[in-house]
């Protein structure tokens, strides 16, 4: 009879002691400080300050249509209604002398994240790498939103321009994420070509 | 009959099988800890030594990321070998306690006595509830174990998709949970787990009059799972969603679960199971052994 007590209490003894560990472990976990800002409000990363200005959607052969200089960035094949093309324009500003620009500034929404095409990145703003862009410019950043990592649900709400996009910068130890909850759907805009 | 099932599952959850099965499961969970540890969670707090110091101009600079708890949970854990070991040994863990216990009985008189002292029914039911529970439990014990060890020094923290260190994508079975609630994605898996584990373990009752030797007995859910595996995969692949043997890894590699697709693979499994198990023994002539 001792011995099943015994074997009870000592089980229920390492029980308590592996929970203890697990919430101390979890508790202390290095988590980034998140500091989100809405659209329009400007985050500081690396001593520069980024703000969204304004983001549009465009059908993906719409995009090239609207502005042929880009057409030898657009893949053939893509079927109607499979891919989007977001284009949100940032406007960057110097906070620190020693601030250093950051072009990769992922895209994240529902559970997954865009990364940047650079070289389209290139086209879009030639003043970013020849020299010539100064604090107060705007820069355009281009993402491709693809229907095939989306649920069907998602897609919708993509399409009806109600979905919340975050742009990050940083992983750690801040993670600054502007929201953009505003987004223009290219047909409702009156714009033919995007002017740097 | 409660009587009858309080012994068939005593009697399953005390044979040799049921302890080798443990402790093989187990010591894969325990090695698959000790690789993760030495060889991703060390390395990872390294390199936040190095980008806590980074200045602007440093390429580590803003880049590092928490190691979250699905990230190193067997279950999930793709970098090392123990998740694709454990998921191939699977069905054969499963089937090792218990799942030969029919054979034994059939060829040495047991079922015999016991069909002629309770109903037949009630002893193949009771027969099948021990193989379920104890093939169920050999596989789930060393995935709630590993779980909660690796809890002991990993945080139970979702997983950002930006860390690109997520085993499923947006659109795969729980996605939700995965990202933002880990504990519960790994217990929903688990309870899967648990139910498959038993589903193998029944396949060898299933099967028993089908072989000569309690080996191929035993062995048959494991190369069952392995044909559905490399051949369905390949031959079918569009039917992914509906093959077993992807459905009861967490890491979900084909990118093809589906809630659903799990749901009537499932109840099909155990319809033709419950078919095949009756039909061998309804009638089969309690005096003709094998």
């Amino acid at each position: 009879m001792k011995k099943p007590i015994l074997l009870m209490i000592c089980t229920l003894i390492c029980a308590v002691l592996v929970l203890v560990r697990i919430i101390y472990v979890t508790g202390h976990a290095r988590r980034p400080v998140v500091n989100q800002v809405t659209q329009g409000e400007g985050a500081v990363y690396k001593g520069i300050e980024y703000q969204i200005v304004d983001a549009v959607l465009w059908e993906y052969a719409d995009f090239f249509k609207a502005h042929s200089e880009l057409e030898g960035y657009a893949e053939d094949n893509v079927g109607k209604n499979q891919r989007k093309l977001l284009v949100v324009e940032y406007k960057v500003s110097r906070v620190e002398e020693d601030g250093s620009l950051e072009t990769y500034i992922p895209l994240q929404y529902y559970h997954l994240f865009n990364g940047i095409d650079i070289f389209m990145l290139q086209a879009m703003n030639p003043s970013l790498f020849d020299g010539t862009f100064h604090s107060g410019d705007t820069m355009l950043v281009p993402y491709e939103l693809y229907r095939e990592n989306l649920l069907e649900s998602q897609w919708q709400e993509v399409e009806e321009g109600k979905t919340v996009y975050k742009t990050v910068l940083g992983m750690y130890p801040e993670k600054n994420e502007m929201l953009i909850t505003d987004v223009d759907i290219a047909e409702d805009k009156d714009e033919t070509a995007i002017e740097k | 009959m409660k009587q009858l099932l309080r012994n068939e599952i005593k009697k399953s959850m005390r044979t040799k099988g049921f302890f080798i099965a443990l402790c093989v499961g187990m010591s894969i969970g325990l090695f698959q800890m000790a690789w993760f540890y030495k060889n991703v969670y060390l390395p990872n707090n390294e390199e936040y030594a190095q980008v806590i110091n980074a200045g602007y101009e440093d390429t580590l600079y803003g880049t590092w990321f928490e190691t979250g708890i699905l990230q190193a949970w067997m279950g999930s854990e793709i970098y090392s070998p123990c998740n694709q070991l454990f998921y191939l040994l699977f069905p054969l863990l499963a089937a090792l306690p218990y799942g030969g216990s029919l054979y034994q009985e059939w060829g040495d008189g047991y079922a015999a006595q016991m069909i002629s002292r309770c109903s037949r029914k009630k002893y193949f039911l009771a027969k099948a509830a021990g193989a379920f529970i104890s093939g169920g439990t050999v596989v789930f014990v060393p995935l709630f174990l590993n779980f909660i060890l690796t809890a002991c020094y990993v945080p139970v923290i979702g997983t950002d998709p930006l860390s690109m260190q997520a085993v499923i994508s947006n659109k795969d079975m729980w996605a939700s949970l995965f990202f933002e609630q880990p504990v519960l994605y790994a217990m929903a898996y688990m309870a899967v787990d648990f139910m498959y584990g038993g589903l193998f373990a029944c396949i060898s009752l299933a099967v028993t009059h089908c072989f000569d030797n309690i080996f191929s007995v035993i062995a048959f859910p494991m190369l069952f799972a392995c044909c559905l595996y490399y051949g369905m995969d390949s031959l079918l692949p569009s039917f992914r969603s509906y093959n077993i043997s992807d459905i009861i890894n967490p890491a979900q590699l084909t990118g093809m679960n589906r809630c659903s697709a799990m749901s009537l693979a499932t109840a099909a499994t155990v319809l033709i199971l419950t078919l095949v198990y009756c039909v061998a023994n309804h009638k089969r002539d309690m005096l003709k052994q094998r």
